[in-house]
């Protein structure tokens, strides 16, 4: 009742004054206040929402991105890898073979291939033997579904300077003619799978893990791409794909798992698994198999007559960065006589 | 006295105009949506072919050589024979250590064993003999060289030296352990230094050594690309060269 009141009290009093500047009639007020739609504020009004909107467009257009390859809705609400059920499995299972056929153009055999029973992988790595020629990088880009454009490696292999084991002198970048080189020795260096893995714990949602085999696996569908975990690990083991993965059609590895090689989306951490897709059936990983040297070893440390707990049985083993306390389970040995160059220790360091 | 009360009035047109410009943005702002929804996605290029820096047979896991078989044979003049098809007629071999007639391309190689002889069977030479005389098939050649290579001999009975191929677990698989022969030369048997393969993808600092880079570090050097494509010539820096960076 009273706001009426008050209304008119304040328009008599305010144009009965005639001192608040309006002097023709109450309703030309609002022409010379506001002057409704002219055609300079029609243009400006019209400029700006086109503008607005073109803004919002273009400010939204990365969203558009997700309606790609890298999306669908069926991922966007899986479950966790360790939460799925078979048919959850079975279900995501078509759902990448689906995407990697419209991709590619190619039908892979993607399964999801569980740890076997009373196995622990470990690898070994004869440094007295290995003559640094990249043949495992390259075989395991191939065998790994790697970005070729920019190219991704999971190993690196380090030119060593004899005499020394510290790392900060070494050299990922050599490219020598031949090698190996005289002076010179090379350590491959690639996911060491601890036993106590770094990356594991600093992962915020649980994207990676370590399997019974002791494989630290990566769920590319959970990861978020903070890259923590890279940041966390001591070995350099962990990528990043800053970009879609460009994989030429005809080098795509059709023999894919879920954990291991399938295609993975941009703005992911991938890294070495042992290549699981082979090894949990009992094949070799790709890096040992293109080894012209012999110098890898891979096996089942709980078998006493595997290849491997032979090498930690009879050969001097180290593992890499030991002083960080993450157990990884590659290990470096030597023999007991250099093959390569009969240099004895002594003429090393002259 | 109210606005809605006089249609003519210009705040009302400005109303209507206001209407006219809600009705187009919002099928503008609808449309948006749909090409939100429906439209096109981009999508990266799956490229025709891989920068050809790796043949595939550079990584081919195959070995390295094929072991002789039972009974020996080899290429001569492109056919091939038997050992025992010319042996057989005379005693050809002088095992003197001069250059063959025959066999021109072994290059013997072998360090202080460098005589045809004393690995090949005088008599029988679809064989190979040991250092008391034994015969030895070519399906035993490790019995052969672990008469003067014994720890490495025993090295690869337990494991330790040699390559296996195929499966880890002889449950799920057959281990192929390859013999001697399958990875080294006989007659030389001593890696050849070989070309490394291209390195990683990452940026290198300092300017390459002259004298070991080559053209294919230029090209994946990031920085030089950087420098080359866009931004003119890499300038000359004299900081300290990476290859022998901190070495002794």
């Amino acid at each position: 009742m009273r706001l009426p009141l008050i209304d008119e009290h304040r328009s008599d009093a305010g144009c009965g004054s005639g001192g608040c500047g309006c002097a023709g009639t109450s309703g030309a007020q609002p022409v010379a206040s506001r002057p409704g739609m002219t055609r300079r504020s029609f243009l400006r009004t019209t400029a700006g929402a086109t503008g607005g909107l073109a803004a919002l467009a273009a400010s939204l257009s990365p969203l558009r991105e997700l309606t790609g390859d890298g999306f669908s809705m069926q991922q966007f609400l899986q479950k966790h890898y360790k939460e799925m059920t078979e048919s959850d499995m079975n279900k995501a299972l078509d759902r990448i073979r689906a995407q990697v056929e419209q991709r590619y153009e190619l039908r892979p055999e993607i399964r999801d291939i569980k740890p076997l029973d009373g196995v622990e992988f470990v690898y070994a790595l004869n440094l007295s033997r290995c003559i640094g020629c990249r043949k495992c990088v390259h075989a395991c880009v191939a065998e790994n579904n790697q970005s070729r454009d920019p190219e991704m490696q999971y190993i690196r292999v380090i030119e060593m300077p004899r005499g020394t084991t510290d790392i900060e002198q070494g050299d990922h970048h050599y490219d020598r003619p031949t090698v190996p080189d005289e002076s010179h020795y090379y350590m491959p260096v690639q996911c060491h799978q601890c036993a106590n893995p770094p990356c594991v714990k600093v992962c915020p949602v649980e994207a990676t893990w370590q399997e019974a085999d002791g494989i630290v696996v990566v769920d590319y569908d959970w990861c978020i791409g903070c890259r923590y975990c890279e940041a966390a690990c001591p070995y350099w083991a962990r990528r990043f794909n800053f970009t879609t993965p460009s994989i030429p059609r005809d080098k795509l590895n059709l023999n894919m798992s879920y954990l291991s090689n399938r295609p993975r989306p941009k703005g992911v951490m991938e890294k070495c698994h042992f290549c699981l897709h082979r090894t949990r059936q009992g094949r070799m990983p790709a890096c040992l198999e293109v080894c012209p040297t012999g110098s890898r070893k891979f096996g089942n440390v709980l078998d006493p007559d595997s290849e491997v707990r032979e090498v930690l049985r009879t050969k001097r083993v180290f593992v890499l960065k030991e002083d960080v306390g993450t157990l990884p389970r590659f290990f470096y040995y030597f023999d007991e006589r250099d093959p390569l160059r009969n240099i004895s220790v002594e003429g090393a360091g002259s | 006295m109210t606005p809605e009360a006089a249609p003519s009035s210009p705040k009302n047109r400005g109303a209507a105009l206001n209407e006219v410009i809600a009705s187009i943005c919002g099928p503008l702002l609808l449309l948006l949506a749909l090409w939100f929804v429906l439209g096109a996605a981009p999508t990266a290029p799956v490229p025709d072919a891989a920068t050809p820096v790796v043949r595939a047979a550079d990584i081919d896991p195959a070995p390295r050589f094929q072991r002789m078989t039972d009974p020996a044979s080899t290429l001569i003049a492109g056919i091939r024979q038997r050992c025992n098809d010319c042996h057989a007629l005379a005693d050809l071999s002088r095992n003197t250590g001069e250059p063959l007639v025959q066999h021109a391309n072994i290059m013997l190689n072998h360090g202080l064993n460098d005589r045809c002889l004393n690995c090949h069977d005088r008599a029988d030479r679809s064989k190979l003999v040991g250092l008391h005389g034994g015969k030895l098939p070519y399906a035993d050649v490790e019995q052969l060289c672990a008469q003067c290579h014994g720890p490495i001999y025993n090295d690869w009975k337990l494991g330790t030296h040699g390559k296996t191929l195929g499966y880890w677990n002889a449950g799920l698989g057959q281990p192929n352990r390859l013999v001697c022969t399958e990875c080294h030369n006989p007659h030389a048997p001593a890696y050849e230094p070989i070309r490394p393969l291209p390195g990683p993808h990452t940026l290198r600092m300092g300017s390459p050594d002259p004298e070991v880079a080559t053209h294919i570090s230029e090209q994946r050097n990031p920085l030089i690309r950087w420098q080359d494509e866009e931004h003119g010539t890499a300038p000359q820096n004299s900081e300290q060269d990476y290859t022998e960076g901190g070495a002794h």
